[in-house]
């Protein structure tokens, strides 16, 4: 995780967090992941579904700014999900490119 | 060969459902034509919202999932509140919607409606199904999937077209369960939730002023015994939440009743006095936990929950075990001692002694009348005459607490309300669905004179059944916890309240064939009520014309802490509170 270095309209202690999601194909799956996000007034900065060599599993890589404790509370949900088989935060340093700046997170979400 | 729908017809009947309470129409004819040559009974409903309480209280009442059945568009969706309802208190039931055609989707078909789409967040999960193949596999793995793990709705649409499709039918007759294990089935605990209850059971150890809090989880994995069995040996107070009432004997010398916005003042005073609560299958929600900072602020905080996304969730928590509740009381009780609690429980009872539930007599409030009847006077004396099993359902608000405070629950599965979501409309085709799963029952259900308007018309489903359910109208002639506020919090600016042009609600009754009486005073009450109780011929309605300005005490106004708790009506006005409701 990252901290946040422009709050805008963000809560304050917000910081930006990469999950990963390896999942079971199946319909609405994306709906399902998306719903645990806007359900509280939270939004998706970035979202990437992969295909795996597996016909019938996917990942799905998101990043998303929110509270510590909306942190917890997005991963116990996702976690909850029947075709969410697992999910890890992906540290930062391992990135292969830099998570975006808060400012163009913003830029992306006020659009 | 057989069609999709005589497929999914079957699989029910190999699942063991024997009730499916359902409405038809055009999507979802092929299924209600299958069901004709089947030998599960089809409760035939009034309104959609009134199949899925059924169903509800059907699961509720048995443990059992209940199924619905209904049409596309508008008859899907008026199964949302229902969904939410059963998902927000962890209720198995299945509905199964009828959908257009799999060509038309998409298309503003007529009767069409992203019924996947919308009850994606009301679920524990959903399906569309596009492939007649894929209807047995669907129906096994979402009927177990709704009772597994922490029961909740599970959603199967099915377009016309697919129900219809003809297809091998060479399933394997025998029920092959597809979900993953959530929890062992053998019934044993893992090496890792055992030891999580045995350092539960060294905490519990070192407690001198203990508090068991008993939730629903503890009434779904029918962990009574357990309970009763740990709460005398630790000799430890009870309380339990609203939907936790049964999980321990509320006749219990040890139990304290309800606890939260509107529990017993002494289960209140008990959260801030104790040194250690064990919640068995309560998730702490804010009806008990107003403010979370201040809630049990001298207590070690111990969970045992199903659902590990609860640990931690509304309290902090000192330690927890994720388990089923029963095998995790079990567990515990093998490393239990006897706990000095003497001067605890003394304590207690004086407190209780000196706060005692009471019956508001509307001193303090303009035009309050104490010659009038009382709701708490007429659930009294339906508790006092009832038997001790009867099952009680209610809707949701003043009546619902009163029911929660003076009607104590002494078994499991016989307390039928909406909880999380507080739904009102609930109480009657809850009983209904009650009353279908457990016929030698006495079904009762304590239902508001709005909430009742809401759904009235599943009357005429409990009279064709000649079902013997009693429905007790408690009738203030407002939305009394909605006036109860704007009386404390809002100056007592009655805004959209009042239900004056309400029906004679006797001969509405007698519209439908159905016995009734009315009461409005205590001179021939305990006459009513026992007339009532003993027909067994229908259906029959009591009308209990109430005093339509008593308020429900104790109250901890929303926000606040159990310090806060008010007792009786205030010589002031409340500051206006901070929680939401």
């Amino acid at each position: 995780m990252a901290k946040a270095h422009n709050h805008g309209f963000l809560n304050c202690g917000s910081e930006r967090t990469r999950l990963e999601l390896k999942m079971r194909r199946s319909l609405g799956m994306i709906a399902r992941v998306a719903l645990v996000f806007s359900r509280r007034g939270l939004d998706i900065a970035q979202f990437k579904l992969e295909e795996t060599k597996s016909y019938n599993r996917a990942t799905v890589i998101l990043d998303f700014v929110g509270s510590p404790e909306q942190l917890r509370a997005v991963k116990a949900d996702l976690t909850k999900l029947i075709d969410v088989e697992s999910l890890r935060e992906v540290p930062e340093a391992s990135l292969n490119h830099p998570l975006p700046s808060l400012t163009q997170m913003q830029a992306a979400l006020t659009c | 060969m057989l069609s999709g729908a005589q497929i999914l017809v079957r699989e029910l009947e190999q699942l063991g459902v024997t009730h499916i309470f359902g409405y038809p129409g055009g999507a979802a004819i092929n299924i209600f034509d299958a069901l004709y040559d089947s030998s599960i009974e089809v409760v035939l409903v009034r309104h959609e919202q009134g199949a899925t309480h059924m169903a509800d209280g059907y699961a509720r009442a048995t443990g059992k999932v209940g199924v619905v059945l209904v049409t596309s568009g508008p008859g899907a969706l008026n199964t949302v509140t229902g969904l939410l309802t059963a998902k927000m208190d962890s209720v198995p039931i299945l509905v199964i919607s009828g959908q257009t055609n799999s060509t038309n989707l998409g298309k503003d078909a007529f009767q069409e409606a992203d019924v996947f789409g919308a009850t994606l967040p009301l679920v524990k999960h959903n399906y569309l199904v596009l492939d007649v193949d894929d209807i047995a596999p669907t129906v096994r793995f979402a009927y177990e999937l709704a009772s597994k793990g922490r029961p909740g709705p599970v959603l199967i649409d099915i377009p016309k077209d697919i129900s219809g499709k003809k297809t091998r039918g060479d399933y394997p007759a025998k029920l092959v369960p597809k979900v993953d294990a959530e929890e062992p089935k053998s019934g044993k605990l893992t090496v890792e939730q055992a030891r999580d209850c045995k350092n539960l059971a060294d905490l519990i150890k070192q407690s001198k002023r203990p508090l068991l809090l008993v939730g629903n989880g503890a009434v779904i994995a029918g962990a009574q015994k357990e309970v009763l069995e740990l709460a005398e040996k630790l000799r430890s107070p009870v309380t339990n939440t609203l939907l936790g009432k049964g999980g321990f004997p509320e006749s219990h010398p040890l139990a304290l009743g309800m606890l939260g916005m509107h529990g017993t003042a002494y289960a209140n005073y008990a959260t801030t006095r104790c040194d250690l609560i064990l919640s068995i299958g309560s998730r702490f929600d804010d009806r008990i936990n107003g403010c979370p900072a201040e809630f049990c602020p001298n207590a070690k905080i111990l969970h045992i929950d199903i659902d590990p996304t609860e640990i931690g969730r509304s309290v902090r928590t000192d330690a927890s075990v994720v388990a089923d509740a029963r095998l995790a009381v079990l567990e515990i009780l093998r490393h239990a001692d006897h706990l000095d609690t003497d001067e605890w429980l003394r304590e207690l009872k004086s407190y209780r002694n000196q706060n005692p539930l009471i019956i508001d007599h509307g001193e303090g409030v303009v035009g309050g009348d104490s010659h009038l009847l009382r709701a708490a006077q007429v659930l009294t004396s339906i508790y006092n005459s009832a038997p001790r099993n009867a099952v009680v359902t209610t809707d949701v608000g003043q009546h619902q607490m009163w029911a929660a405070q003076f009607m104590l629950t002494d078994g499991a599965r016989n307390w039928l309300s909406s909880g999380g979501a507080g739904t009102m409309g609930f109480g009657l085709p809850a009983a209904i669905g009650a009353q279908f799963g457990r016929p030698d029952a006495t079904v009762i259900a304590i239902v508001g004179d709005g909430g009742f308007q809401m759904v009235q018309a599943e009357l005429a489903t409990a009279a064709i059944h000649k079902l013997p359910i009693k429905i007790v109208i408690i009738d203030n002639q407002c939305l009394g916890m909605v006036r109860q506020w704007q009386e404390l919090f809002y100056q007592n600016r009655l805004s959209s309240v009042s239900l004056h042009g309400n029906p004679d609600f006797v001969k509405l009754a007698a519209a439908y064939d159905i016995k009734a009486f009315y009461v409005d005073s205590t001179s021939n009450l305990e006459e009513v009520v026992n007339e009532a109780l003993s027909y067994q011929d229908g259906p029959c309605l009591i009308h209990a014309q109430v005093q339509n300005e008593d308020n429900v005490w104790p109250m901890i106004p929303a926000g606040k802490s159990a310090n806060e708790m008010v007792l009786a009506h205030p010589k002031s006005q409340l500051p206006m509170p901070t929680g939401s409701t």
